[in-house]
């Protein structure tokens, strides 16, 4: 059952055995879970339960529907942006649906490193077996691969470089896009995108889950060390009403879109702000490596080791873009289905490292990722169906920190290190010597001064304007390791099984959980681990 | 038009920043339609963000006689003028000044190219050139 918030006209009370927080790859899995394993469960979701046959080709609209902040979180210092999803489905109903495991050498490192047990790549296996069942996971077909990734590939041979046509989470995609990285119109079952919103959400639902949306969850309550529940408080009607009229407004102005209908009748409601208890006897918190930590902060919860909050890494991404002769239509197909990990040698060295992947997506991002500004940049973005772009995916030994603010909001601190630098650096160095081998008649970086390179033995133009803060574009759409697994409660939040050291049945289940970065898009991960720790609590009941 | 959050002064900047920044360099129907719908964003944003945008506005708005040695606001600028403030903003060596550019130009582009098609790309003028 999904009950909206913006229906609510009362303060609610729940009684439930488990109250998850989030519905994203790891609140999803882990309420599935629960609730098959005959257990009463609440989930409690910030965002909409968005329908996707109403997700639009508007830019600004999608932002404001689908992520946190209308697309806007960025690091403290505004160097960083931060992508991340709400709604039901979380950053599942935005992603690229990569599909990659874990790395058996992350996982070898977590258990020797960091002490975490029964966490081998034999003991996952079987949760990752299961999600990728439960998602549909498998390889693109080559009648998939477009334009852009052909040419990704063919450059990537050309070096001689190691790179793979990847496996994704999703079905068949009639009419697929760029436009993918706004939401996939397509979602259902089995076809188009398969976030968690149209697989795990619905088998939920469907074991008598109790799905609350518009909901945000502002403190989790702990008594004698026990966790007891949580509060929650619907979104007001004020705001439910005012992006009404901006959705209204979108349309007015010629977008291509549709409203949700409003589950009232319209009549306008009195009072705003009620709220929702939650009492049981286990919270699995999974609100994503950003959120998760600012309600542990929020809701005060003991921290012997002062370590919640701490330990971020970013995956930090930078675009490097190739202008070619030829007409590239990279906003047709999917957008990402090879991906060169060559520079990522997991077994050599678990710590450091980077991806090469294609990536298209809306116009507006384009033009985000292109240097300098007016006739320069229309120039370029004239050339906008020609243009192969490649994203440096870095593997980053980095760390920054979540704090709040006296609001509670969260304030992210991040800067990089001289290593990952240096890193970034030479990857957009060999980005460039692809996109060149590929045929590119030109590199553009975005820089926020006019970078254009038309010659591969001008690429080290690069290493003489660096990574400095704010003069290039960073991206970033895999914050993690917040509340981090391990042993050792001085230097972790959480134990080998997900389970806070200090507070009994309360439970951690995304990508906070993460020790080190994992140095690959974390989907998957993020849901096997939410699968082994939610079985073993059911198996363990009462925690 | 009828705007939700900005004021008519912010309407004027926002206009001008985007003919600039674009690069247009001439009125174009889509300016006005860049304006609601960079409005229509801003009034979805959380009360932090929608401080912050106010304030960057008006910053940009009343500096030319700081960073350009104009006594004039940034919309009463030449279009050399104002390219040559925009660049200033761009290349500074302070990071707050680069940010705060990155943050309006990127706004601009949302409004202009709000359509994840490749129309975006083509104004009324550029169609006409091409005739």
């Amino acid at each position: 059952m999904i009950i909206q918030g913006r229906t609510v006209r009362q303060d609610l009370h729940e009684t439930a055995d488990v109250c998850v927080i989030g519905s994203g790859a790891g609140g999803a899995v882990a309420a599935k879970e629960l609730a098959q394993s005959g257990l009463s469960v609440v989930v409690l979701e910030a965002g909409d339960n968005h329908d996707p046959t109403t997700f639009s080709r508007h830019t600004p609209e999608m932002l404001l529907r689908l992520f946190w902040d209308g697309g806007l979180r960025a690091t403290h210092d505004g160097s960083v942006l931060i992508s991340q999803g709400r709604g039901v489905g979380g950053s599942t109903v935005h992603n690229l649906c990569y599909a990659v495991g874990t790395p058996d050498p992350i996982l070898e490192r977590w258990e020797t490193e960091f002490g975490i047990q029964d966490l081998s790549p034999s003991d996952l296996g079987p949760s990752l077996d299961r999600v990728e069942a439960t998602l549909g996971v498998k390889r693109i077909g080559e009648e998939q691969v477009n334009r852009l990734n052909q040419i990704v590939r063919r450059g990537c041979q050309v070096m001689g470089w190691r790179g793979i046509i990847q496996r994704h989470n999703r079905g068949p995609c009639p009419n697929c896009s760029a436009g993918c990285l706004l939401g996939c119109p397509a979602s259902q079952p089995g076809i188009g995108k398969q976030s968690m919103a149209v697989s795990y959400i619905p088998e939920a639902l469907a074991a008598e889950a109790r799905l609350y949306t518009d909901c945000l969850t502002e403190d989790i309550v702990v008594q004698n060390g026990c966790v007891v529940g949580a509060t929650a408080r619907f979104l007001s009607e004020d705001m439910r009403l005012q992006r009404q009229v901006e959705r209204a407004k979108f349309r007015f102005i010629g977008a291509d879109t549709k409203t949700d209908t409003p589950a009232s009748s319209g009549k306008k409601r009195k009072r705003a702000g009620y709220r929702l208890t939650v009492r049981s006897k286990a919270v699995v918190l999974a609100a994503g490596a950003i959120n998760s930590p600012q309600l542990w902060l929020n809701s005060r919860l003991p921290d012997p080791g002062g370590q919640a909050g701490r330990n971020l890494h970013l995956h930090p991404a930078i675009f490097v873009g190739g202008i070619f002769n030829e007409e590239v239509d990279a906003y047709q197909g999917i957008p990402q289905s090879f991906y060169i990990d060559h520079f990522l040698d997991l077994a050599r060295n678990p710590d450091s490292g980077y991806l090469l992947m294609p990536v298209y997506g809306p116009m507006a991002m384009v033009a985000a990722s292109m240097p300098s500004f007016g006739r320069e940049h229309r120039a370029l973005m004239r050339s906008n169906r020609s243009i192969a772009a490649l994203l440096v995916l870095l593997h980053d030994r980095s760390s920054g920190r979540v704090t709040v603010n006296r609001r509670g909001a969260p304030v992210i601190r991040y800067r990089l290190n001289r290593a990952d630098r240096a890193s970034l650096i030479d990857g957009l160095i060999h980005g460039a010597q692809l996109l060149f081998a590929a045929g590119a008649k030109e590199i553009t970086l975005p820089y926020t001064r006019q970078t254009v390179i038309k010659r591969a033995t001008d690429l080290e133009v690069i290493r003489q304007r660096g990574i400095v803060e704010n003069e290039i574009l960073i991206a970033s759409s895999h914050p993690q390791g917040t509340l981090r697994m391990g042993s050792d409660p001085q230097a972790s939040i959480v134990n080998s099984y997900g389970e806070a050291h200090a507070i009994k049945g309360l439970f951690v289940a995304d990508a906070s959980l993460f020790p080190t970065s994992i140095g690959v898009p974390p989907t998957l991960t993020i849901a096997a681990m939410a699968d082994r720790i939610a079985r073993r609590l059911a198996a363990n009941w009462p925690p | 038009m009828t705007l939700q959050f900005f004021s008519p002064t912010e309407v004027e900047i926002l206009t001008v920043l985007t003919e600039r920044m674009v690069g247009t360099d001439f009125p174009d129907v889509k300016h006005s339609r860049t304006v609601t719908t960079v409005d229509a964003f801003a009034a979805g944003l959380p009360l932090d963000l929608q401080v912050q945008l106010r304030r960057a506005l008006h910053l940009f708005q009343w500096c030319p006689i700081l960073f350009a040695g104009k006594p004039r606001p940034f919309t009463r600028l030449s279009p050399e003028d104002a390219d040559t403030y925009i660049r200033s903003w761009a290349e500074s060596r302070f990071g707050r000044r680069r940010r705060l550019f990155r943050g309006l130009r990127d706004l601009t582009f949302l409004g202009y190219y709000n359509q994840s098609s490749t129309d975006s790309c083509q104004t009324s003028t550029d169609k006409s050139e091409r005739r």
